[in-house]
């Protein structure tokens, strides 16, 4: 049965073209990042020496020529952050921004008029520095451009002037440009729910093309034996595997693509988490920067290292693959109609990515990135880590569409798996 | 022609394929208008809150200053005159802030115009001063005011981004949604269900054999599609426009509604109307081609919405580009549509039919 | 028997790389019944497909009283009682008799009485897919004859028949002898055919070979596909 499932498929040219597809996507995203980012260090580079060069104009308040002492500081570690960026150096870069950020006034040479200082409310500049230093305690090169440390509380929370989008953007939008680093950004911007659309464009009706048109193929497997809770385990079996084996073997080749492009990156790269932790208290001295390091209180701003997320995020992603397989049976033994079972499937994940976030919104705890980095707990107010709790909900609601796809519907006339 | 349309009448009434469109239409207009609702309702909260902390920094700043003197010194009066902008911006920011919580629009559009005309007063003497409080910078202020001022006089409320509960607005939304390139394709491949049906199967061979010429099929589908997708389009918009009267709030929005300064939302409303048919012709021939050329159904879904995605989303030639027109536009509905680009459209279409049509002459059956 | 001249020309046709047609040709001449005989999967099929313009020819041309058909022609000239799965299932066999009926300009008499002649009436107004096997063939039989075209195709009809609708099509056929129209059945029932028609059309390798067989279809056939049928009790053969 599992080989006659696997020959259908095979014929039916669907493994082949998904990875394809799921490959081009993931290609495409790293072709994107890796041009997005070449624009963004050229223009950070130019607001860079705009800044330094207004810096260097005399104070006209103070009667003098000459530059401050701190000015001048100030002025030493722009240029050389400006020659880190245009080397395109991540170590150096690092190296200077750490200095900039155990500073009493934190200062990128693009970010624009007092924005770090004034303008950024949840945790930014406390997470930004806490990033540098454990990039500083192992040796890792920074991401290019160096920017600020965001969170989902950032766009609620900054007063950033309109004048100022564009620095603001300048300042705070990283780019994935290896490996290791694209799966961490699908993480973040839906890309689960992405590979789940494409997965179910072709397997999205592997029950429903059963009964194609007036024909009911199962009324020939019933008569070899097979019933319908061994055909819909056997279904479920295959669907499984099969988009477990076609996701891990796109990012297989996409990984063997990145590595020859542009590298897999370092597994040990910071990814900013939220764990319970004590009070901060924040180095800077604008009044309002301690309340500001502690705005996710009871929970603190934590690093930890992407080889961790990335497996975390593994199991969350199986795990969503398990409930995609039972739903889709589930959906395709509801809808008969073929066409729009697979429509259906389709459009399902796609769904999760224009809903709004809300706790009664059920796509927001299959954001992976929100789960991993425990930032879903925050969200839900909770102390404790929501990891396993997300993991366990997930696994009994796809039991449940597996249960309920079993279950024997009431049919007039014999049924197709009655 | 006549008879072909006779026949996919009964096609689709048999199959109660009507039943289903009218179905997914009416889950389809809900959904638009409960996410819309639930966006707005997110939109508000936010935009209640931002004024709120605006106006406790404000406050904040205001209960620092000392009492106002009873004789005001010459080189005093600019800054008591910043002062008293200050406090008029605290008062529109905290009365806005309440409006927009209670869901009074009106009012609302009443503070707002309050809190730009108190920016505006406050840069007189620190120039982008308000922009700390409100993060809007001078020319943003004015073109509000503007814009606001004539919601005022006229009875209107303002709509902050891409979302509204008003009638007019948020069906117009809806059509810019539906006429979205890969969201549309999506539909189209649903409601060209007959074409698909036919050649699918072996049933085409019935029709080709039976109508003198075979391009007659195809003109026959293209129009029985550009009729589908005009009553789901009617029942869609019906239902998301029925539940907008009902619980849509207080909302007033009128065909004037300026979304930029050189275009209305009636103008805006007009274009896309235009667009429309030709929009629906084009990609119903892509999918028509897509269902000669592609057997797989899954690999044409593929094709089809990648092929539309990029071909609406790739950063080039956004102006002539219908495609980008309309996708863009459902992120950005405020800006113009280049109605220019319903030439390149019309191109497009015509030759895509004359593509189909040379796939059907040569089909082997 | 009325004069016609229907002419397949140097036709070739292969489905990928697997030939079905190599420069194949075939002349008739005058109206009638002609049998089409060959193998499963050898293109009888195939061949009605490349006559009706469902399928093009690599090459070669086919031609009724010396014009090429064109898909103009084939609609005005030529009926195809082709397999019944080009029926839609979810229609009635009215509907679909209705359509070729509006298509053809075919007046209400004529529906009528070729719909009492094949017995068709009790079935008519079910869906397709309720039909049996026998009740669609016979559907199908109906609407190729109502266009009254010069040049009826008829693939397999006696498929899936009860013995009385075998019987109603075998006088239908006996009929066809003395019309106008020129009618190509292909069939594996080579006894019925015996019946109805001497002249017999062999589909031989890539190749057409039109016979009048005195001796019936079938001792012809073992000969030429080299099957040493077995004899039947009965048969009065030795």
């Amino acid at each position: 049965m599992i080989r006659l499932e696997l020959t259908k498929l095979w014929r039916q040219n669907k493994i082949i073209p998904c990875i394809m597809l799921l490959l081009m996507l993931m290609v495409g995203s790293l072709e994107i990042s890796i041009f997005t980012q070449g624009q963004r260090l050229s223009d950070a580079v130019e607001t860079s020496e705009q800044t330094i060069k207004e810096l260097k104009q005399p104070n006209p308040f103070q009667g003098t020529k000459q530059l401050l002492p701190e000015t001048k500081s100030t002025i030493s570690l722009l240029d050389k952050q400006l020659v880190a960026l245009k080397r395109r150096d991540g170590t150096s870069l690092r190296e200077v921004g750490v200095k900039q950020f155990i500073q009493k006034w934190p200062m990128l040479s693009y970010s624009g008029d007092n924005i770090i200082d004034f303008n950024l409310h949840s945790g930014e500049v406390e997470a930004t520095r806490k990033e540098l230093v454990y990039l500083q305690h192992h040796q890792l090169p920074t991401m290019l451009p160096l920017t600020i440390r965001t969170n989902p509380q950032t766009a609620l929370t900054n007063n950033v002037p309109v004048f100022q989008d564009k620095v603001f953007q300048e300042l705070t939008q990283r780019f994935y440009v290896k490996g290791w680093e694209q799966i961490w950004l699908w993480s973040t911007i839906g890309g689960i729910m992405i590979a789940l659309a494409a997965i179910n464009i072709f397997l999205g009706d592997i029950l429903a093309n059963e009964r194609d048109s007036q024909n009911d193929h199962t009324t020939w497997l019933r008569l070899q034996h097979y019933g319908r809770v061994k055909m819909v385990l056997t279904k479920l079996g295959v669907h499984l595997v099969l988009s477990c084996l076609m996701l891990f073997t796109a990012l297989g080749i996409f990984l063997v693509y990145a590595w020859l492009r542009n590298g897999l990156g370092d597994l040990r790269y910071p990814v900013q988490a939220w764990a319970l932790g004590k009070k901060v208290v924040s180095p800077y001295l604008w009044l309002t920067a301690t309340a500001e390091a502690n705005y996710f209180a009871p929970l603190q701003i934590t690093f930890i290292p992407l080889a961790r997320y990335l497996g975390l995020l593994g199991i969350f992603g199986l795990v969503v693959l398990f409930l995609n397989s039972t739903l889709t049976l589930l959906i395709n033994r509801l809808v008969r109609m073929r066409l729009l079972a697979l429509l259906i499937m389709v459009a399902l994940p796609l769904l999760g990515l224009v809903l709004p976030v809300s706790i009664y919104n059920p796509y927001t705890y299959l954001n992976g990135d929100w789960v991993v980095s425990n930032y879903l707990g925050y969200f839900l107010s909770q102390r404790a880590a929501v990891y396993p709790w997300v993991i366990s909900g997930i696994g009994i609601a796809a039991i449940v569409c597996l249960v309920l796809a079993l279950i024997p519907l009431k049919r007039k006339q014999g049924g197709h798996f009655g | 022609m006549r008879n072909l349309a006779i026949l996919s009448w009964l096609r689709v009434k048999r199959r109660g394929f009507w039943l289903l469109i009218i179905g997914v239409a009416i889950v389809t207009g809900a959904a638009f208008f409960g996410v819309t609702k639930w966006q707005l309702a997110q939109e508000n909260s936010t935009i209640a809150a931002r004024l709120e902390r605006g106006s406790e920094e404000l406050g904040g700043q205001l209960r620092e200053i000392p009492p106002k003197p009873a004789k005001i010194p010459k080189h005093m009066i600019g800054y008591w005159h910043m002062i008293d902008a200050k406090e008029q911006l605290l008062v529109a920011m905290h009365r806005g802030s309440q409006a927009k919580t209670a869901g009074n629009e009106h009012d609302y559009t009443r503070w707002h115009v309050a809190m730009l005309e108190a920016s505006m007063q406050l840069d007189k003497y620190v120039p982008n001063g308000a922009a700390e409080f409100t993060t809007l910078d001078i020319q943003t202020i004015k073109r509000q005011l503007k814009r606001d001022r004539y919601l005022l006089a006229t009875g209107q409320t303002v709509i902050n981004s891409i979302y509204s509960l008003a009638p007019r607005a948020v069906l117009t939304r809806l059509f810019l949604f539906l006429l979205c390139p890969p969201i549309l394709i999506f539909l189209l491949l649903g409601l060209n269900w007959l074409w698909r049906d036919s050649f699918d199967t072996k049933t085409h061979q019935f029709l080709l054999l039976h109508v003198r010429q075979r391009s007659h099929v195809m003109w026959e589908n293209l129009v029985s599609t550009i009729v589908l997708m005009a009553l789901f389009s009617l029942i869609c918009g019906g239902t998301t426009g029925i539940l907008a009267i009902l619980f849509g709030g207080k909302e007033s929005v009128a065909w004037s509604y300026p979304l930029t300064p050189q275009t209305s939302l009636g103008v805006q409303a007009a274009i896309l109307a235009v667009f429309a048919a030709p929009i629906v012709w084009c990609l119903t021939a892509g999918v028509q081609a897509g269902t000669l050329l592609l057997h797989h159904i899954s690999t044409r879904i593929a094709v089809l919405v990648i092929v539309s995605a990029g071909i609406t989303f790739l950063p080039f030639g956004i102006s002539l580009n219908p495609f980008a027109q309309l996708g863009y536009r459902l992120l950005d509905w405020q800006q113009p549509l280049n109605i220019w680009a319903l030439v390149s459209l019309l191109i497009v279409a015509g030759s895509l039919t004359g593509v189909v049509n040379i796939f059907l002459n040569r089909r082997n059956a | 028997m009325v004069k016609m001249n229907f002419e397949i020309k140097d036709l070739s046709f292969a489905y990928r790389r697997h030939p079905v047609f190599i420069e194949a040709n075939l002349t008739l001449m005058t109206s009638g019944v002609y049998g089409l005989v060959g193998p499963n999967g050898s293109g009888k099929s195939t061949l009605f497909n490349l006559i009706t313009g469902l399928l093009h020819p690599t090459q070669g041309a086919i031609t009724l009283d010396g014009t090429v058909l064109t898909p103009n022609l084939v609609f005005a000239n030529v009926a195809y009682a082709q397999d019944s799965s080009v029926l839609y299932p979810y229609l009635t066999g009215r509907d679909h008799i209705r359509f070729v009926a509006l298509q053809h300009h075919v007046a209400a008499a004529r529906i009528a009485a070729v719909s009492e002649q094949l017995e068709i009436t009790q079935f008519v107004d079910q869906r397709v897919s309720s039909l049996s096997q026998g009740q669609k063939q016979r559907l199908m039989i109906v609407l190729a004859l109502l266009p009254e075209a010069r040049l009826l195709l008829m693939d397999e009809p006696l498929n899936g028949l009860d013995p009385d609708s075998v019987m109603i099509i075998r006088n239908l056929l006996e009929d066809f002898k003395s019309t106008a129209q020129m009618v190509i059945v292909s069939s594996h029932n080579l006894d019925e055919l015996d019946k109805v028609t001497d002249q017999i059309i062999f589909k031989v390798d890539q190749g057409l070979q039109f016979e009048t067989v005195a001796d019936g279809a079938e001792a012809r056939y073992a000969e030429l596909y080299h099957h040493a049928r077995p004899v039947k009790a009965g048969d009065g053969h030795a």
